[in-house]
């Protein structure tokens, strides 16, 4: 009796921990920094696999080799570090929004293996896109936010929406320089059809965009039906 | 004398269509760069070395704007251009080798930024596993074997 009584206070307070962590603490599945698919990426054509012929003898043993290793591995997702040993001084370190009262550390994200932005692995920080656009350069650099956490407890971008047309948004890099935008609009977009391309890849200025759930909960899809994009521009 | 132009011509003839043949294959064709480390070292010009994967550069010197993200495959990411570059059919990224060349990044799906809206069930789960661990601590602590030791 005593030791199955043991087993069960050891399974419950595993199973609280565990909970609490993921519901509060971490993101589990976010992907702080994703991954890329190398055979979805091939499928796009973004990876090259002819060579010059004078390659080809030298490198059939490694073409072999790469081929079988990536075969046999576990996944064949291509991973990004969490912390590159250099980082750009011009990379976005904290982002800092008055009106909100939201000062926030920026995380580096990628995206996940079904193609997805990633997301920060906790509830406080803020994640920007590293393969997109550099804040401050031309185009559209991305930064995204929880809306809430498991607890259904506010995330760091939980009165995302309250902002209005003219609030400032700054950006600090790794180098010390602070960026000013300015909040030109706030959209809601439906969770599966949405304009990606402009919202990724408008590059007619220097914008920066901070997206962030909304809407109602989707069951199925463990996720919200909607999804605000708040867009900046870079303050003269 | 008709003879010597005649062959000054065509050789001369040769000579441009060649270089032009040669212009049009460099057009269409490209070569895996040489990265640099931060330190401004060479580090893919070898046929034999495995790059590690990390952040290199496209030019000695270390600036940002020639920064670029080496997989470890013989595929590298520039994000200021938004390019991937490189082969994995060169797998140790050796500059210098012969390749068909990149595309645009693909545009990302939205990001899934809510939690909440399974709250109920997890708030149910942590008070229902908290009360049992709680429960099962109180039973464990009041009730705990003495031990007797017995003399031999």
């Amino acid at each position: 009796m005593y030791s199955i009584v043991g087993v069960v206070t050891v399974i419950a307070a595993v199973v609280f921990v565990s909970t609490y962590v993921k519901a509060v603490v971490y993101v589990s599945d976010s992907g702080s920094l994703g991954t890329i698919d190398v055979s979805q990426a091939e499928s796009q054509g973004y990876v090259a696999v002819s060579m010059s012929t004078e390659a080809t003898s030298t490198t059939a043993a490694a073409v072999a080799a790469s081929t079988s290793a990536e075969t046999s591995s576990t996944s064949s997702h291509i991973s990004i570090p969490t912390k590159p040993k250099y980082i750009p001084p011009d990379f976005p370190a904290h982002l800092s929004i008055p009106s909100l009262a939201i000062e926030a550390s920026v995380q580096e994200l990628g995206l996940k293996a079904n193609g997805d932005l990633g997301s920060p692995s906790n509830f406080v920080d803020v994640g920007w896109y590293a393969a997109g656009t550099i804040p401050g350069k031309t185009g559209s650099a991305i930064i995204d936010g929880h809306v809430d956490n498991g607890l259904a407890l506010s995330g760091v971008f939980k009165h995302l929406t309250d902002v209005v047309v003219g609030d400032n948004v700054y950006i600090t890099t790794h180098g010390g320089a602070k960026l000013h935008f300015t909040v030109t609009d706030i959209q809601s977009f439906d969770y599966k059809n949405a304009p990606l391309d402009l919202i990724y890849n408008q590059d007619n200025g220097i914008y920066l965009k901070l997206i962030t759930c909304g809407g109602a909960w989707v069951p199925g899809d463990r996720t919200y039906d909607r999804r605000i994009v708040v867009t900046t521009i870079l303050a003269k | 004398m008709i003879k010597t132009t005649t062959i000054i011509v065509l050789a001369a003839f040769l000579a441009v269509s060649s270089a032009g043949m040669t212009s049009v294959s460099a057009e269409t064709t490209a070569t895996m760069p040489t990265l640099y480390s931060q330190s401004g070292v060479a580090v893919n010009v070898s046929t034999n070395t495995y790059l590690p994967a990390g952040w290199y550069f496209l030019q000695p010197g270390g600036a940002a704007a020639s920064q670029v993200y080496y997989y470890g495959n013989g595929t590298f990411y520039n994000a200021n251009t938004m390019t991937y570059g490189g082969s994995i059919g060169d797998p140790n990224g050796t500059a210098g080798v012969v390749l068909n060349y990149t595309s645009p990044v693909g545009t990302p799906g939205f990001p899934n930024t809510g939690a909440g809206g399974n709250s109920a069930m997890v708030w149910m789960t942590l008070i229902l596993s908290g009360m049992v661990a709680v429960a099962g601590l109180a039973f464990l602590a009041s009730s705990r074997p003495r031990l007797v030791l017995k003399r031999q």
